[in-house]
């Protein structure tokens, strides 16, 4: 008979808050690196993994397959990675070619007109799309080409404009004409992995050429902003060895759990307030106040508890995204990192929607600026700020978007932009003037001005634009700005 | 001279209420580190107090992301 002593099971302490501590410094516990390097620790992570992220709710049970299928492939074999990666991402492109509804919805009615299946217009795009992008990236690497290898915004775009010209002038009914709308939005969903792939033909570690070409709509999914850039971006991240990957790997699970509690508040956030507190969408907060139906103070509500819900929503998704790409291994750092604690708009925008950032200064801002007004430090920020805030996202947002020429004339299309416009501006002002003011708050100025006035200002200044951050027809430019006026009552 | 662009890093850094310790691979702009204000003011110094002239044809801006990378585009120009 054992003894007494030798029956006992240690005892767990009960203590969240080092329960806390302990889960939160995983990655950085000895125990807990090497026990996700054995077999056991690879499984058990894929497990816990994959059960987050389904338990966040944020991705079909198809696409939640496919990437569960590509993790546990690439934990298998982990010396085919790319290959399985690029394979997965062309399957994924292929079933799931546009970023947005609009693109679907468009090429639905498209297939109804000429009575076609969707996949009969859509397949042969996205395989001509994966050719013209290894053709593309081929022609990067001619000395002839030079010039446009190093603008890859302005030749994409230029050649995209031809296809979309093309487009407009072909008799709509047409079955040509339905081929050539499919990939003009084909090509603009991918429009910007391609510029990076463009991009990277520069990096120091080469990917083959065939793996760039595939990598369109990468298997982690996500809009037309691309997460993780390139591979020449996620090769400067790739853990190099066995500890790296297991940190990495504890770095993704603590991600996908995070994101999954967060997409746990949304939920509850979403449903008390629609349904309990009955706080209205912004939209129709706005739709309202054009009625005379609501009151000043229901439509500041509304106005602060979608700002709160598009901050908790946009960490979610950002959050599902860069955890999967971790758990590739690749440890690229976090979309959305505490945006309200941002004292400046500049800041706000580097924490908000880090990849959406990165985007229109990589294309936009660093091109301006290492052109333009050098003698004129001033305005040679103004202008760059300019043309990635203002002119880059814009046409960011624009391209994306031009599904709804597909349907409509272009004054029309064109009439649907003006709200846009006025967000893009009072963005575009307002982080010139957050890089340009010479008074800045600081420290000394006392803990109430330095870390609670700034962080009100700038989350009142975001607030207020997101009333103009739309480009669909409901709510009209009259109505948004009588809202606006309603706020102040007047 | 590598020293300077160190310091110049690093004091951006530290304004920046960063006191860590910075590997010469570490990726600084692209790994949200330093924001691009800072790279711009950044960028101003290599012309200023370098003599790089970032317009340059071959210039190529993802080379200023590591100390490695912008001590070897100092070295270059020296």
């Amino acid at each position: 008979m054992a003894s007494t002593e030798t029956l006992q099971t240690p005892e767990i302490e009960y203590s969240p808050l080092k329960w806390r501590r302990a889960w939160l410094t995983m990655d950085k516990n000895p125990v807990a690196i090497e026990f996700a390097k054995t077999n056991l620790g690879v499984f058990i992570l894929h497990v816990g993994f994959i059960l987050a992220l389904a338990a966040s709710g944020q991705l079909s049970n198809a696409a939640l397959v496919m990437v569960s299928a590509t993790l546990g492939a690439i934990a298998l074999a982990p010396h085919r990675r790319i290959e399985l990666l690029v394979g997965a991402s062309i399957l994924y492109v292929i079933l799931r070619p546009f970023r947005i509804d609009g693109w679907t919805t468009a090429v639905n009615l498209k297939s109804q007109i000429i009575e076609a299946s969707p996949y009969l217009l859509q397949i042969p795009a996205v395989i001509l799309f994966l050719l013209f992008s290894a053709l593309y990236l081929k022609a990067m690497r001619w000395e002839k080409t030079k010039h446009f290898a190093k603008r890859p915004v302005t030749s994409l775009f230029l050649i995209w404009s031809v296809f979309l010209a093309t487009a407009v002038a072909l008799p709509q009914g047409s079955l040509v004409g339905a081929y050539m709308w499919t990939f003009v939005g084909v090509m603009v969903s991918a429009i910007w992995f391609l510029g990076y792939a463009a991009v990277d033909e520069k990096a120091k570690v080469k990917t083959p050429l065939i793996a760039k070409a595939g990598m369109m709509r990468p298997i982690w999914g996500g809009g037309s902003t691309p997460i993780g850039k390139g591979f020449g971006y996620l090769n400067k991240f790739d853990a190099k060895d066995a500890d790296e990957l297991a940190v990495t790997r504890l770095k993704a699970v603590k991600l996908v759990v995070w994101g999954a509690l967060l997409a746990g508040l949304w939920f509850v956030m979403e449903h008390v307030a629609r349904n309990v507190l009955e706080i209205p969408t912004l939209l129709n907060s706005i739709l309202a106040t054009a009625e005379g139906t609501t009151t000043v103070g229901m439509s500041w509500i509304s106005l602060i508890y979608d700002y709160l819900l598009d901050l908790v929503i946009i960490a979610v998704w950002g959050h599902m995204i860069v955890a999967v790409i971790r758990m590739i291994g690749y440890r690229i750092p976090r979309n959305t990192r505490n945006p309200l604690a941002s004292r400046t708009l500049a800041e706000f925008w580097n924490r908000y929607y880090f990849y959406h950032k990165e985007l229109l200064v990589d294309f936009f801002f660093y091109p301006a600026f290492i052109r333009y007004f050098k003698k004129s430090p001033k305005l040679r920020i103004a202008f760059a700020t300019f043309c990635a805030a203002g002119a880059g996202n814009y046409l960011f947002h624009a391209a994306r978007d031009t599904h709804i020429f597909a349907n409509s004339t272009i004054i029309e299309g064109l009439a649907m932009h003006q709200s846009a416009w006025v967000y893009f501006l009072a963005l575009t002002v307002g982080l010139i003037f957050s890089q340009l003011n010479p008074y800045k708050i600081k420290p000394e100025h006392g803990f109430f001005c330095h870390s609670v006035l700034t962080r009100i200002n700038v989350c009142a200044f975001f607030c207020l634009i997101n009333v103009f951050g739309d480009f669909t027809t409901v709510g009209t430019l009259a109505e948004r700005s009588q809202f606006i006026s309603s706020l102040f009552f007047f | 001279m590598t020293q300077s662009i160190h310091d110049v890093v690093k004091s951006m850094m530290t304004a920046r209420g960063n006191t860590q310790d910075l590997s010469m691979d570490e990726p600084i702009f692209t790994s949200g580190l330093l924001d691009s204000l800072a790279a711009t003011e950044l960028m101003m110094t290599l012309e200023s107090d370098f003599g790089i002239d970032l317009a340059d044809a071959d210039f190529d801006i993802s080379k200023l992301d590591t100390l490695a990378e912008l001590e070897g585009l100092i070295s270059q120009t020296a």
